[in-house]
């Protein structure tokens, strides 16, 4: 009896002593493994904290956009299975450089050239709050420019303000029936009925004549449209869709376009500067690319909805492919985006008052309410997203 | 006398044999199945502390209708593809949700899986909260 017991003792505490190895084991093993997998979990983290990169330069020739992007954090990036979104759209056709030679890793402080073929940049807005209050004196203002600030007409008086909506002065003296006003560097080109007058754009002198009454028959739209490796053209635009071209001093008058001989446009709207060329909005939504000879040909329209008029249109984006025209329909108004390089378009701002009279397009945007009394300026450009395998992500309006 | 007390204890040796045997065994296969157990949340806490996504979206241009999300792995172990979509805190059926991973292949550490919703959503604010099959998530704010 006594042996029995004995023995069966013992194999309990074999047994014990087995189950208790098993589980001290197990739990040895899981702790382990969750050690292991929490201090992965904080060097993914530290190496996510760590990561940090900027772009230092870019550039756009055709489709395809070149960044420079610098590693300007403390870990070396991973460049592999880097995601790049460009305004929301996922780019697939990238390569990533160093001295022309495919790189997968970004040393510390090292440079690498990121190359994006087919880069179809659409420009996007960002922000969009009114800059300027109702309260100014305006009597319904109609014109915008952009450039050196941001200068508002209303027929009689030019106003100037800073971005920021910040009043810089006004001139009035010697202007009657603005129809238009452009800028180029520190000069305001005012147009008038019959003629074009020049100020600065600090408003530091008064309007004085650059062209006389001899070279324009009411005109209703200028431009300062860029040559090649040259001073702009002057181009206006008269109330019967005939286009005229000027020498940025005034001279050497020629009429490139006559409405109904050698072109046959409806209700021209607005002139569109460009890069080596301009382009010609029309009542109908229609695009026209037209050389500084004449017309060359149609680039495209912008379909209408029901009761929708083109009120007026500006250009933006690498060599002024994007073409921004501010539509007013029957309730609201809005700014479509026309890409000249493939075609596409989409509302770029949606659901605006029906008082917006103008826009300028520059490295911002403004449009001018009529109405209100009042311009809004938005942040404009290309939004670059990146994503690194780590998790670091990246965004920024190039 | 002497024979029957050794059968006895032979008897009682052989019962002692078989009861303490059955137990250990009885114990053994209870301690087999709590140590799966314990192996089993070991292997899905691991999962989960090296498992990492990160929606990639540019919030300030996001389509609409269909409404497409990028979801980068940004972990250390290869994914299952069959994920949750929820918009706005509630799911969207997946008969509404096409899924792939970009490139293809499986949804390896660095790769992008991209989920295309055919909904249409309201104008303004919107969540969306990708889970994966081991509960790790990932919230997206975006406006239409």
């Amino acid at each position: 009896m006594g042996f029995s017991t004995s023995v069966a003792n013992l194999i309990f505490f074999l047994g014990f002593l087995s189950i208790a190895g098993i589980l001290i084991g197990t739990g040895l093993d899981y702790q382990r493994l969750v050690d292991r997998a929490e201090k992965t979990q904080e060097e993914m983290q530290g190496e996510l904290e760590r990561t940090s990169i900027i772009i230092k330069d870019k550039d756009v020739t055709g489709s395809t956009l070149t960044l420079s992007v610098n590693n300007d954090g403390e870990e070396i990036v991973d460049l592999d299975e880097v995601t790049l979104l460009l305004n929301g759209e996922l780019v697939t056709d990238v390569s990533l450089t160093i001295d022309g030679d495919a790189v997968t890793l970004l040393q510390e402080d090292e440079t690498v050239t990121v190359t994006v073929g087919n880069a179809y940049l659409n420009a996007s807005v960002y922000g969009g709050d009114p800059v300027l209050d109702s309260s100014f004196p305006f009597s319904s203002p109609s014109r915008i420019c952009y450039g050196e600030g941001v200068h508002v007409s209303d027929g009689t008086v030019i106003r100037s303000f800073d971005s920021d909506g910040e009043y810089l002065w006004s001139r009035s003296s010697g202007l009657t029936s603005v129809s238009d006003i452009d800028s180029s560097s520190s000069t305001l080109y005012i147009l008038g009925n019959d003629r074009v007058m020049t100020m600065g754009t600090n408003g530091s002198t008064s309007a004085s004549e650059l062209i006389n009454n001899s070279g324009i028959d009411n005109g209703t739209r200028l431009i300062l449209s860029a040559r090649d490796n040259g001073s702009p053209y002057l181009i206006v635009l008269e109330n019967d869709g005939d286009i005229l071209r000027f020498d940025i001093d005034g001279s050497s008058r020629s009429r490139i376009c006559v409405n109904g001989t050698n072109v046959n446009w409806t209700s021209p709207v607005d002139l569109i500067s460009g890069n080596g060329s301009f382009r010609l909005l029309d009542g109908d939504g229609k695009i026209y690319n037209i050389t500084y000879s004449g017309y060359d040909s149609l680039a495209g329209s912008i379909s209408l909805s029901t009761g929708e008029e083109p009120v007026a249109a500006d250009s933006t984006g690498y060599e002024e492919l994007h073409v921004l025209v501010l539509l007013r329909g029957y309730s609201s108004s809005r700014v479509v985006c026309f890409n000249m390089l493939n075609s596409t378009k989409f509302d770029l701002i949606k659901d605006l008052g029906t008082g917006q009279t103008d826009i300028s397009a520059g490295p911002g945007l403004y449009l001018l309410d009529g109405s209100d009394r009042s311009f809004s300026g938005f942040t404009l450009g290309t939004m670059l997203r990146i994503a690194l395998i780590s998790g670091y992500t990246f965004m920024e309006v190039i | 006398m002497g024979m029957s007390t050794s059968s006895t204890q032979l008897v009682f040796f052989i019962a002692a044999m078989v009861i303490a045997s059955g137990l250990v065994g009885l114990f053994a296969e209870t301690i087999t199945s709590m140590t799966d157990g314990v192996r089993s949340r070991g292997d899905m806490v691991y999962d989960k502390l090296l498992t990492d996504i990160t929606i990639v979206n540019d919030p300030y241009n996001m389509g609409n209708d269909p409404v497409t999300i990028y979801v980068k792995n940004t972990g250390k172990l290869s994914l299952a593809t069959t994920v949750d979509v929820l918009v706005d805190n509630g799911p969207v059926s997946s008969d509404n949700t096409t899924i792939s991973v970009v490139g293809g292949g499986d949804w390896d550490p660095g790769d992008l899986l991209s989920i295309v919703l055919d909904i249409n959503l309201s104008d303004g604010e919107h969540t969306i909260k990708i889970v994966v099959n081991n509960g790790v998530s990932d919230r997206f704010s975006f406006r239409i």
